[in-house]
């Protein structure tokens, strides 16, 4: 008996703690991320595309949209977005492809996504990135999709130019309904393209240096799914056009409104501090805040963002995933004014430098009561490789656990061997219900992976160790339902009796071109006890729930 | 071209120039290692370079390469002379490559020197000077064999010994943070508390988190650097690395009076304008803050890179200070037998 338990004991901590399986083939996720030609030859061919998490059909899980992408000779007529129903049961991913049946026939040439209930119907919508004109897609309410671009101001003739790659809807105005930030890269024309450039000696695609860059756009709601551009009024206008790539809008300074964070590409990053209400005014203050550039005050070709707590101050911090020979950044919010940029405190650091990072997230996946890091990678440039440029092609994604106060790169995922792909964008979620969090990876012109979670508790009769919670504002009229800008936050004791407290955000914005999941996730170390949920809504309305009992999936509404 | 054997007569003196590149004037004084005459950069703040080799006329051609032996020392071919242990192999072409590396015509070396690899494998000057090329190109995956080939050859060619200190730099670059050490820790070991490598140890444990061994690196750089032909911008890096660990100590006063330090000594290093400022802004320095970035600019311009768009450096709350002249004076000297600059060129910002 004895023996047996030792023999457990030694198998137990040879199992990698983070464990995933490719379940790609079983799930059914049977599609191609496209975008462009293979090799890629000019920039709209290597940014790939994101995905959005939505529950179009209100039956509690998450569905997913992918917008996808064209070709430069027929930008207009790609193989078309697709929508696909989950329809797991608990452990096992599942999806159906029912693009057809919900009406949805898109196929310009489409980069990001956004879910919202623009129009305060209780079903979620959808805005399409576009290289192009962009795109409003109305949930009817019966599973099926209206589009709604040209009513809603979102889709303006003077706007057929814009190269639209990431947006997020969130409530800036505090009027309780969704506006939306649309963030715009640079003028290509597939008629003139530029001439290649050079990266460490060889002769690369141009851009996006050289390129003119395109202003993003604000856009307030007028309560209806109808859209004002109010880009100049709130001073988003302000700022110079840059090549921008992604968004996330959340409550950085802690004074209860939503600030804006862009990534820029080979630019300044923006930190739009919101400064009025009424209307709304924003005031662009990445550089003073230090989360313009990296600690040496360069700018970096920042794509992908992940949000998270990572110095335990309650404040949220931001990683941004950047180009190859240079680092991922972590700016730890010190103070909610000011940023520090922290990458190699927390050994994130070099391990980044021979990759070129897209999207990435902080999730506890080992349910250990800290956040993990995942981000994927592959390069832009078709002639990559170690030795050419020190970084490959197709790389592998970066899997990194927090032990105590530093990431380790774990390299054994279990069954999911972290194999190299041309990877760009990704969505975390709990797929399946079981209570971890899941990935769904999209790789540049190659086929979607589903990527489960095997989280398994240390026996059969060990409690439970997760929770999941989605705030949900119901209140008639109100769009912001997800209840994006609302502030999360779990203390529980450990075994020892020690206090740990662990904070999420409803925050607007994902990974890379995609949207965060609105179900906030915890994991929970061995012996937990004593777990009590504070939740801010966006409001500053708090409510409190008492002795959660672990292992629960939560609607925290509002009535 | 022929391949010619060459009396060790030139002595290896530390070259110290300023940086062509971004990422490497924040990182590197790899290049201050690098032969004299301008090799690497071009420019010299150090008293005297040494004599370049000679090459003896009547050195004999060889005629087939060297091979490499089971121990990595070249095995020459029949007939060719045998050198004494202090002498090496050359070709007279790789003083060319030298030069044009000294004019940061790097792909010009790089043809250069694969051309006399090509008609002599294994030469290990060849291969350290093509090591150095692709380094500077930041093809650092692509140098870091030529540096080992350098080595490994045995020549006793007069920059071998720095080629652990290349390939350490090759190797940070591409996040190989244990062999980087590794190979600062031989270069140190071989030639005794050389500055750079030591700044660069320091850089390791920064990033490793270590940050008193971070301070002591960067102090003893500093020391080592005190007499007087300092080369000015390494102690300025080093002084900025101080400001680096004050800043990840949320200390910003104490950063900002070391990266002024910084700066007295080497004006032209536009990340320490950032970081001034930065340093500032968390002192709630608003208008210096905005002063330094306009210095930032200006460093910018001087090396030749594009300028801080106005707009980000002059919020619409805030005017920049009315003061004069911000630049440091380039040549600010150090106070004698001091490591830290005198104090009166130190800038008031």
């Amino acid at each position: 008996m004895t023996l047996l338990a030792i023999v457990a004991c030694v198998l137990t901590s040879d199992q990698p703690s983070i464990r995933f399986t490719d379940v790609t083939h079983a799930s059914g996720l049977d599609a191609v991320l496209s975008c462009g030609r293979m090799p890629s030859s000019q920039i709209p061919e290597v940014k790939g595309g994101g995905f959005s998490l939505i529950d179009f059909d209100n039956d509690g899980d998450l569905d997913l949209f992918m917008p996808n992408g064209a070709t430069l000779d027929d930008p207009e007529h790609g193989p078309g977005a697709r929508l696909f129903r989950n329809d797991s049961t608990t452990g096992t991913p599942l999806f159906k492809d029912v693009t057809a049946e919900s009406g949805i026939h898109h196929t310009r040439w489409s980069f990001g996504s956004a879910v919202g209930d623009v129009d305060a119907d209780g079903f979620d919508d959808i805005f399409i990135a576009c290289f192009g004109q962009d795109v409003l897609l109305r949930n009817r309410g019966d599973a099926t999709f209206e589009d709604v671009s040209a009513k809603s101001g979102l889709a303006a003739a003077e706007r057929s130019n814009e190269w639209t790659t990431a947006a997020a809807f969130a409530d800036l105005d505090g009027d309780g309904d969704l506006d939306l930030y649309a963030v715009n890269y640079l003028s290509f024309d597939p008629a003139h393209p530029p001439s290649p450039a050079r990266f460490k000696g060889l002769a690369v695609m141009a851009g996006p240096k050289g390129i003119p860059a395109q202003g993003d756009r604000l856009f307030l709601n007028r309560g209806d799914g109808t859209f004002v551009d109010a880009t100049q009024s709130s001073g988003v206008g302000k700022a110079n056009p840059s090549y921008g790539l992604n968004v996330a809008i959340l409550d950085f300074t802690g004074d209860g409104k939503p600030d804006i964070f862009v990534a820029n590409d080979s630019q300044k990053n923006f930190l739009f501090v919101k400064t009025g209400t009424n209307p709304p005014t924003f005031e662009e203050n990445g550089l003073r805040a230090g989360v313009a550039t990296n600690m040496e005050g360069l700018e970096q070709a920042s794509m992908g963002i992940a949000i998270g707590d990572i110095d335990g101050n309650s404040r949220p911090d931001v990683f941004t995933t950047n180009f190859s020979s240079d680092t991922n950044t972590l700016h730890l919010n010190l103070d909610g004014k000011y940023f520090d940029d922290r990458t190699a405190q927390f050994n994130l650091a070099a391990v980044s430098r021979s990759l070129l990072g897209w999207a990435a997230a902080f999730v506890d996946f080992d349910h250990d009561g800290d956040e993990d890091l995942l981000v994927v990678n592959g390069h832009v440039y078709p002639q990559a490789s170690r030795a050419a440029m020190d970084s490959e092609y197709a790389q592998r994604p970066l899997l990194m656990e927090r032990r105590g106060k530093r990431f380790e790169t774990v390299t054994d995922a279990g069954e999911w061997k972290l194999e190299p792909h041309r990877d760009r964008t990704a969505v975390f979620a709990d797929l399946d219900r079981d209570g971890d969090v899941d990935v769904i990876i999209g790789e540049l012109n190659g086929k979607l992976r589903v990527i489960r979670n095997d989280h398994t508790l240390p026996s059969a009769s060990a409690a439970k160790d997760w929770l999941i919670v989605e705030p949900r504002d119901l209140r008639k009229g109100v769009g912001n339902r997800h209840a994006v800008g609302a502030v999360l936050t779990a203390r529980s004791k450990d075994a020892a009796g020690k206090e740990l407290v662990q904070r999420r955000w409803a925050w607007a914005g994902g990974p890379f071109m995609s949207n965060v999941s609105p179900e906030l996730h915890f994991g929970f170390p061995a012996g937990t006890t004593e777990v009590t949920l504070e939740l801010v809504w966006p409001d500053g309305t708090k409510d409190t729930k008492e002795r959660v009992a672990l292992g629960e999936r939560m609607l925290w509404t509002r009535q | 071209m022929p391949f010619t054997s060459t009396r060790r007569s030139a002595v290896l003196t530390p070259f110290r120039g300023t940086l062509g590149g971004a990422r490497c004037a924040a990182l590197c004084g790899l290049c201050s290692l690098l032969v004299a005459h301008g090799a690497v950069h071009g420019y010299q703040d150090i008293a005297k370079p040494s004599a370049p080799p000679t090459v003896p006329p009547t050195a004999p051609p060889v005629a087939s390469p060297p091979a490499t032996g089971p121990t990595g020392q070249p095995v020459l071919p029949p007939g060719t002379r045998v050198v004494p242990s202090e002498s090496y192999a050359d070709d007279p072409r790789l003083e060319v490559v030298r030069r044009m590396l000294g004019d940061q015509q790097y792909v010009q070396a790089r043809v250069v020197g694969e051309a006399v690899l090509k008609e002599h494998p294994g030469l290990g000057r060849a291969e350290f000077f093509l090591g150095l090329a692709l380094s500077k190109m930041k093809q650092y995956e692509q140098s870091r064999p030529h540096f080992e080939a350098a080595i490994k050859t045995g020549d006793p060619f007069p920059e071998r010994k720095h080629a652990h200190h290349f390939m350490a730099w090759a190797s940070y670059h591409l996040g190989e943070l244990d062999r980087a050490k590794a190979e600062f820790e031989a270069h140190v070991a071989l030639v005794g508390d050389e500055p750079d490598s030591i700044f660069a140890l320091g850089i390791i444990a920064f990033d490793e988190d270590r940050l008193d061994e971070a301070e002591a690196r960067f102090k003893k750089s500093i020391e080592l650097q005190s007499g007087p032909t300092a080369s000015k911008r390494d102690v300025a890096k080093a002084w900025a690395r101080l400001g680096d660990i004050s800043m990840r100590l949320d200390d910003p006063a104490k950063a900002e009076d070391q990266f002024m330090k910084s700066l007295a000594l080497y004006p032209d290093h536009y990340e320490v304008w950032s970081k001034l400022a930065r340093s500032r802004d968390r002192l709630g320095k608003a208008r210096e803050a905005v002063s330094a970035r306009e210095e930032e600019k200006k460093a910018r311009e001087r090396v030749g890179l594009r300028p801080t768009e106005s707009d980000d450096i002059k919020p619409a709350t805030l005017q920049p200070a009315p003061s004069g002249p911000q630049t440091p004076a380039p040549n600010a000297p150090l106070a004698p037998g001091s490591t830290s600059p005198a104090p009166s060129p130190t800038p008031k910002l």
